[in-house]
């Protein structure tokens, strides 16, 4: 296992690498001159080249890629100019509100989507489990930016049931009373993005466990006299996970980029709602230092899913 | 039921089928896979079940075991279990049934074995849901087990994964997940066809001896005549979803009565006499969906007569031995002279 670990690290220095050149070229092929931004439309033609040569723009190509693969490995992902910030506190700044975000709509998601997807598996032809599938399909079908504004018109401003937006409430809060409010306006943007995860995992640990459900070390677990429950949580459903945890591994980057829009839609104060900004502002060490930031969080979620494969199946582990 | 299996079923049956029938409704008809089979075990017996492919052997093991999880399957008749009629169980009693009174070994030893679990644990479960054993004291119960299971190493097995033991060895643990509750029947469907050669026979006697160290009956399925003889007192042949003859084993290998028995011997080689020639049986086994009226094996028969368009009842053949088949009917073989 350990062996296994250490190659999967070492096959992550190159790709990492490897993203954080693809951003730098990306960046440089977006459209727009961040000069013209960052001096304003009525600057002098020698001030823009003053900015020009200050910012090291005014090297080849290669000697950028070369400065900014020096920087971004020495933990510098550069400096904000909309911000006047630095983009590494920037990012760590916006870090917890969107692990907060994130953590509540995966425990949602996984939990609840392993539950139904099994009770679908299990009881395939009863009401709920027609209700499940139907309600599914309208979670994967249903874009995150337009359930988003859905819920905040019914439940935000019809209702009343849960704030606008923002994560905090104007009145300061302490202790308990801030968790609290914290945690209500958590619920309408973990609703939305919860919405495709949830879909995405019944309907996959439903395949998965109507697959493992067939298959013959199911009779042996049921001829042991081994109660259903049993059969079902521990024989099935851990092989029925293996396709899944594969599925979350890849989701979690498409999750990461959703995030952008459903951050947006709710004034949460995360790294998605910073990437928009940036964007926006053409701020292109913010949207680059985000490109690498959430590119090494999906190789790094990769990584973690191909332990977690192994812990889960022994073939992997031993091979 | 004929009379043997009525005194049987006063005394010393562990298992006892009457007229169990098994059905599965198919989008072209209803297969009746299991037709109207009667039979019995006795305690300490070792009975053979012989049969090609496709007969309804196995479907007749998984009924007993309760185990049919094709949806609309339906499965009819008694099946006493030591004077407990299992088809008439809700399920939560006969999970504690199986595995602890009776249990089944199958033919599959890759398939069958959970591969994501040590199978030192896919033992010990059985343990603990049937024995109320602790963890620690199942786990000291499963040494003992592999150990009298002949497994090399016990102590290394235990923690091993089915992709680590070879298909000899999963076979090993398949019994020993059967057999840890010590059930009073075991039914073991084509043990040893999904092995080497070399390993059936091992397999085979390993089969043997636990059964009789251990006590208990034994229901042996397979398409193998020699495994039968090698093991069974007495054997059921089965054709088309029904029993055709029954009897000691020796009987039955001296002279079968009934044409497809003596067929099923014909079909066999032996290394032992490898200048006889084998005989196929000529066609198919009929659609269990729409079987035919009289005697299923009449089509294929080299005996057919007129009388073979109605169904034949069992006939005495001997002391415990049973055929269906009308050249059996002494009465009828005069009339026909006449």
């Amino acid at each position: 296992m350990s062996r296994y670990l250490f190659w999967r690290l070492l096959q992550a220095i190159p790709l990492s690498l490897g993203v954080i050149v693809l951003t730098f070229l990306l960046i440089r092929l977006a459209p727009g001159d961040p000069i013209a931004v960052l001096a304003g439309e009525r600057s002098t033609a020698e001030y823009q080249a003053q900015l020009r040569k200050d910012l090291g723009l005014d090297q080849p190509l290669p000697v950028q890629l070369v400065r900014y693969l020096g920087s971004v490995l020495s933990g510098n992902l550069g400096y904000s100019f909309s911000l006047q910030q630095s983009v590494l506190s920037l990012v760590l700044q916006r870090l917890p509100a969107t692990l907060l975000l994130m953590g509540a709509s995966l425990l949602l998601s996984v939990t609840l989507g392993v539950w139904i997807g099994v009770r679908t598996a299990v009881r395939p032809h009863t009401l709920g489990s027609n209700v499940a599938t139907v309600g599914s399909l309208l979670g994967y079908s249903l874009p995150s930016f337009w359930l988003g504004q859905i819920l905040i018109l019914v439940f935000a401003v019809w209702l009343h049931w849960f704030p606008l937006v923002g994560m905090t409430s104007l009145v300061r809060l302490t202790g308990l009373a801030y968790w609290a409010d914290v945690a209500w306006h958590l619920v309408l943007p973990t609703l939305t993005i919860s919405a495709f995860n949830l879909a995405l995992f019944a309907r996959l640990v439903r395949a998965s466990m109507r697959e493992a459900l067939e298959q013959d070390f199911i009779v042996s677990a049921r001829g042991k006299g081994l109660p259903s429950r049993i059969v079902v949580y521990r024989h099935a459903l851990r092989n029925a996970l293996l396709p899944v945890v594969t599925i979350f591994g890849l989701n979690l980057g498409a999750m990461l980029a959703g995030f952008v829009l459903v951050e947006t839609v709710f004034g949460w104060p995360g790294l998605g709602r910073l990437t928009f900004d940036a964007i926006a502002a053409r701020d292109y060490p913010v949207i680059g230092g985000m490109f690498v930031f959430l590119s090494e969080a999906v190789i790094l979620a990769n990584l973690l899913t191909d332990v977690l494969y192994g812990a889960i199946d022994p073939r992997i582990r031993y091979a | 039921m004929s009379g043997e299996a009525r005194s049987a079923a006063n005394g010393e049956a562990v298992l006892e089928i009457e007229d169990l029938r098994t059905s599965f409704r198919l989008r072209r008809g209803t297969v009746r896979a299991v037709d109207g089979v009667d039979l019995f075990v006795r305690r300490s017996e070792r009975v053979g079940i012989v049969g090609e492919s496709g007969c309804g052997k196995s479907t007749l093991a998984l009924s007993v075991m309760r185990l049919i999880q094709t949806p609309g399957a339906s499965i009819t008749g008694s099946v006493r279990l030591g004077g407990l009629d299992l088809l008439a169980l809700a399920e939560d009693e006969m999970t504690q049934v199986r595995g602890a009174r009776v249990a089944m070994v199958y033919q599959d030893p890759y398939t069958f074995l959970n591969p994501v679990f040590r199978v030192g644990d896919q033992i010990a479960e059985s343990l603990i849901a049937h024995r109320g054993m602790s963890i620690a004291d199942a786990r000291t119960e499963t040494l003992a087990l592999l150990a009298k299971l002949q497994l090399p190493q016990p102590a290394s097995i235990i923690d091993a994964y089915p992709h680590q033991l070879s298909g000899g060895q999963r076979q090993r643990i398949v019994i020993g997940m059967a057999i840890a509750c010590r059930p009073a029947l075991l039914i073991a469907d084509e043990p040893t066809t999904a092995l080497d050669v070399t390993v059936q026979a091992q397999t085979l006697r390993l089969i043997g001896r636990l059964v009789a160290d251990l006590g208990m009956s034994l229901l042996l399925i397979s398409h193998d005549l020699s495994v039968i003889a090698a093991l069974c007192d007495r054997v059921y042949v089965m054709y088309a979803g029904q029993i055709v003859e029954s009897g000691p084993v020796e009987a039955l290998y001296g002279g079968a009565r009934h044409p497809y028995t003596s067929a099923l011997f014909g079909a066999t080689t032996t290394l032992l006499d490898p200048k006889r020639e084998f005989t196929v049986i000529p066609g198919a086994p009929p659609d269990l969906a729409s079987p035919p009226s009289g005697c299923r094996f009449a089509v294929r028969c080299p005996h057919r007569m007129d009388r073979c368009a109605q169904p034949p009842p069992p006939f005495a053949a001997g002391p415990g031995w049973d055929a269906r088949c009308w050249l059996l009917d002494e009465t009828a073989d005069a009339s026909a002279r006449r």
